[in-house]
């Protein structure tokens, strides 16, 4: 156990964590350049596009040390354990468990960018694991280095010493060796006993076709072997230890898994919500006697409506929704129906990027073309007789008549950003509802503003809007606080008369005209002109709050079509026709399928 | 029957509406004559055999007017040596011409080659509109140009006019309708302008340079041209074709048809029945290719659904409109099914009128009619 290290990466997107990681893999031959897709441990598609982590993932490394310290001297290669981790606020929960089940982390902060707020929350979490920090700057080849000021707010971050941050480049391979020696030597090994009875935490797992649900997880006590029969502790569920063993580039099945070390295990599990992230692993024979700290059902942040362009593709988005399921236990979906929409599922996701992600997904992997509907919190609406019914859609609120108060969930928010755009922040904030709690100076003039915000305020347009205004010079994290009661009333959207639940929107009594107002605007820019006049009107219960009118089509008409004319025409036509196949019916009225999520994208 | 198009790209300045195929090099004149007649010769086996015989030429452009009476017999002739043909006493042969080429002298020398049909450009008879447009000719001119056109024995005569100008106004088009219906043109094209990308008049517009007419007025003044055009005694067949009884364009009328047609000349399109086909839009590659003997030309082979929503386009342009038995006997059932199906939908809408197995655009259709093809129209996913 001794030469066990396993550490994991804590970095803000963008930072270089990925390239960094492949470096150590080439360095420790973990890959050798045949298997060298730029960015192993990306292997979506979508996150090497994106640039971001979605998935945890794990692998582990041999290392002979090539330092000269004594004491780490050792016949036998050093195994070195990386767990990956998303890197965006929608997955805390996950990174919580990854830097669990470690010992120590590489700090990696962009010496261009400098600390942001996602970094800052999750090397909070490290610390509070008693993680071992290995602070490093990274991207020092960039013109744009501020190796000096960088090191600094690390200095001032962390309390350590300047000597104790490494220089280096995922680009150039520089101080790479370094940071190798450093987490041999920095990183205590595992503590953990080997004859202890078994517990091992779960900190992600993967669907393989063929093998069903694989855990990943650390084995933080005990030992075990294939064949031997195993409890999950939170889901009381049992199963056969059918393949253990380590994570290289693939698999590679052992026959004894011991404290200390990181691994997978194949036990025929169909279902994924079965393997929960957080959960214990332990002998149905020897049970241990507590399940490892620190376990939680992960609940959704976000829900919104997921329907099928065509009504009969909804079995097939059923089907396509499972198979994602397999693969991300996070995602959850029931079917609902709409008045708009048609049948389709109400999903809840871990956040905005877990939602687009998904839906991505569906796009890419199974071919489905579906309409989103702007997404909403969760709710807690107390009724008259004192009930408390948890509402995830807003066209599902009881009458308001029936309603005593409802609740929404508040989160804590921490935004990090130069100190020239304090100003605009605060007023971007305040819209949304958010109550300053403090502001502290971090370093420089580096501020950090920490904020007391309905989640609600935030799961649409926030982030982007946030980037804008700060010249993309903010970073944003949150953590769900508590739920608070709220003056949130029912905002409905009608087409030529006619109710689109789809577009109902909950919103607070003081943004409700403003936001009514901006709706309507925002429909008429969306849905194209039709033959007839279409009145778009806002309404809160009977009572019409705004209204735009789309004035109908008088010309649409070819002058000349000859010879010549009549392929080109018919291309396009037909291309209008596509068009017009993609939107989705509303009475008499079409609409885009764009419009039922871009309508909130409020300028 | 078919139909001849001979695509004359030359052009001494270019209209700002204008996005059809021209160039200003004049000094390719003589090359192009001998590449249109090579072509003629090329595509000498175009047409399926079983009746398709020319009917009817057109010679369009650009200017052909810039050509010499010589150059034109040489066209012509050429045609009538390559294509099989109707007696030539029976054929329609159209060129279109600038006002400001029909000088006496012209015109003395046209009457002597085979045109029968001259397609007069006049656009407007308002001074102003006429430079905003950049034509080369002004009001005066075009009305001499009709009325010596006649002096030298023309009397199939077609005048263009387009509304929706900038400067134009109601009072302006019904001006230029009095005008034209005041000259007796035998035809009619009247066009509402369409801003094509790229046009010099696009640019200025959306510069903020010059305004579009907006749409309630374009309807206003294509509801005025009806009136007017229909109590002269014209009959409006197409959208923006009208002709006084037995002067439709025969050549046009093809298009809308089904009926084959072969195109020579860059940027021009041939239909054979089963795929269309068009010559490259470059001068120079199109008198390069013809020179190696061999056509520079892109195919596009028509399946059932492409050749039905061809139909549509075109058939439902015309005042006969589609025929569900016809769709049916051509396309199959499904198409005529659904045809009939939207047709009715339409109808209920007021934007088209259904007579037995006919079926046509009404006046309201007809301004929105290429929303109501999309109705019609069927795309493979």
């Amino acid at each position: 156990m001794k030469n066990i290290r396993n550490f994991c990466i804590i970095a803000h997107i963008d930072h270089g964590k990925s390239t960094l990681a492949d470096r150590l893999l080439e360095m420790t031959k973990t890959v050798t350049g045949k298997d060298l897709q730029a960015q192993v441990l990306d292997d979506m598609e979508l996150e090497r596009e994106r640039g971001i982590t979605i998935k945890s993932h794990a692998i582990q490394m041999d290392y002979a040390y090539t330092g000269d310290k004594a004491e780490f001297q050792s016949k036998e290669k050093y195994v070195l354990n990386l767990l990956d981790t998303p890197g965006h606020v929608d997955f805390s929960y996950e990174v919580s468990r990854s830097i669990a089940a470690c010992e120590g982390a590489l700090l990696i902060v962009d010496a261009s960018q400098g600390i942001q707020a996602q970094t800052i929350s999750n090397l909070y979490m490290a610390l509070e694991h008693d993680l071992e920090i290995i602070p490093i700057l990274n991207k020092i080849d960039l013109p744009g280095a501020m190796p000096e000021e960088v090191e600094d707010q690390i200095v001032d971050l962390l309390g350590c010493d300047r000597s104790e941050v490494i220089r280096a480049s995922g680009k150039t391979g520089e101080g790479v060796d370094e940071i190798l020696r450093a987490i041999v030597e920095r990183i205590r090994p595992p503590k953990g006993d080997p004859d202890a009875p078994l517990q091992c935490l779960i900190f992600d797992s993967v669907f393989n076709p063929f093998r069903g649900i694989i855990a990943y997880y650390k084995v933080v006590n005990g030992t075990f072997h294939p064949g031997e029969k195993v409890k999950f502790v939170a889901t009381g569920k049992e199963y056969l230890a059918d393949e253990i063993g380590i994570l290289r580039l693939d698999m590679e099945p052992r026959k004894e898994m011991s404290a200390g070390n990181v691994g997978y295990i194949i036990s025929g599990i169909k279902t994924s919500t079965e393997v929960k992230v957080g959960d214990t692993i332990t002998h149905v024979s020897n049970p241990c006697e507590n399940a490892i700290e620190g376990f939680e059902e992960v609940k959704p942040m976000v829900y919104a409506g997921v329907y099928p362009i065509e009504t009969e593709d909804f079995e097939n988005l059923r089907a396509s929704m499972e198979k994602l399921q397999l693969n991300d236990a996070s995602l959850t979906f029931q079917a609902e129906s709409s008045l708009a929409l048609g049948f389709g599922f109400r999903c809840g996701f871990l956040g905005m990027l877990h939602m687009e992600i998904i839906q991505e997904r569906l796009d890419r992997e199974f071919d489905m073309d579906v309409i989103t509907t702007v997404p909403n919190v969760r709710y807690n609406v107390y009724t008259k007789k004192g009930e408390m019914i948890e509402v995830h859609n807003p066209s599902g609120l009881p009458d308001i008549t029936l309603i005593d108060h409802i609740e929404e969930p508040y989160i804590r928010a921490s935004i990090i950003t130069a100190a020239e755009y304090i100003g605009p922040i605060m007023t971007l904030c305040l819209g949304k509802r958010g109550e300053l709690v403090r502001q502290d100076y971090v370093s420089g003039n580096r501020v950090e503003l920490i904020y007391n915000m309905p989640l609600g305020e935030i799961v649409f347009d926030f982030y982007d809007k946030l980037k804008s205004i700060s010249k993309g010079y903010a970073s944003f994290d949150y953590h769900p606080s508590e739920m608070r009661e709220s003056k949130l009333i029912k905002l409905d959207v009608l087409l030529n008369g006619e109710p689109v639940d789809a577009l109902s929107t909950l919103t607070h009594i003081d943004n409700a005209y403003g936001l009514g107002k901006r709706m309507c605007e925002k429909l008429k820019e969306l849905i194209p002109r039709q033959q007839f006049e279409v009145a778009i009107q806002a309404a809160i219960g009977a009572k019409i709050i705004a209204r735009e009118t789309i004035k109908a089509v008088r010309k649409d008409v070819t002058a000349k079509c000859y010879g010549g004319d009549i392929s080109r025409k018919r291309k396009l036509l037909e291309k209008q026709k596509r068009g017009k196949k993609r939107m989705k019916q509303i009475g008499t009225v079409e609409v885009p399928q764009k419009a039922f999520l871009e309508v909130l994208k409020l300028d | 029957m078919a139909g001849l198009y001979i695509h004359i790209p030359l052009c001494t300045q270019r209209c700002s509406y204008c996005d059809f195929f021209s160039t200003t090099l004049l000094n390719k004149r003589v090359e192009l004559i001998d590449a249109l007649c090579k072509e003629m010769k090329m595509r000498a086996h175009y047409l399926p055999v079983d009746g398709n015989v020319l009917e009817t030429i057109y010679i369009g452009g650009g200017t052909p007017s810039l050509l010499s009476s010589s150059e034109i017999n040489i066209l012509i002739d050429c045609a009538l040596d390559s294509f099989p043909h109707v007696d030539t006493g029976k054929m329609e042969i159209t060129m279109e011409a600038n006002p400001n080429d029909l000088s006496d002298s012209n015109l003395k020398e046209l009457s002597g080659t085979a045109i029968n049909r001259l397609s007069i450009g006049c656009q407007s008879f308002n001074d102003t509109t006429l430079k905003i447009i950049n034509r080369r000719h002004n009001a005066e001119e075009a009305k001499n140009a009709i009325a010596n056109a006649r002096k030298y024995g023309f009397n199939n005569i077609s005048i263009d006019l387009i509304y929706g100008l900038p400067s134009q106004t109601i009072d302006s088009w019904k001006d230029d309708v009095a005008t034209a219906i005041a000259l007796k043109p035998n035809h009619i094209s009247a066009y509402c302008l369409e801003l094509h990308e790229g046009s010099l008049l696009t640019k200025k517009i959306s510069k903020g340079e010059l305004t579009e007419m907006d749409e309630a007025d374009c309807l206003t003044c294509f509801k005025h041209l009806r009136e007017a055009t229909s109590a002269s005694g014209y009959e409006h067949y197409e959208i923006s074709n009208f002709a006084q009884k037995g002067f439709r364009s025969r050549h046009n009328s093809s298009y809308w048809h089904d009926i084959p047609y072969i195109g020579i000349g860059p940027a021009a399109h041939s239909y054979d029945g089963v795929s269309r086909q068009w010559n490259v839009s470059h001068l120079p590659k199109y008198l390069k290719a013809i020179s190696e003997n061999r056509l520079d030309t892109e195919i596009e082979t028509l399946s059932v659904t492409e050749k039905y929503n061809d139909y549509i386009l075109t058939a439902l342009r015309t005042s006969d409109g589609i025929d569900f038995q016809y769709i049916s006997n051509k396309f199959g059932t499904r198409f005529s099914d659904l045809a009939k199906e939207v047709a009715a939908k339409q109808q209920k809408d007021g934007n088209v009128e259904i007579i037995g197995e006919k079926c046509h655009l009404t006046e309201k259709g007809i301004f929105i009619s290429d929303s109501i093809f999309t109705e019609f129209i069927v795309v493979e996913e």
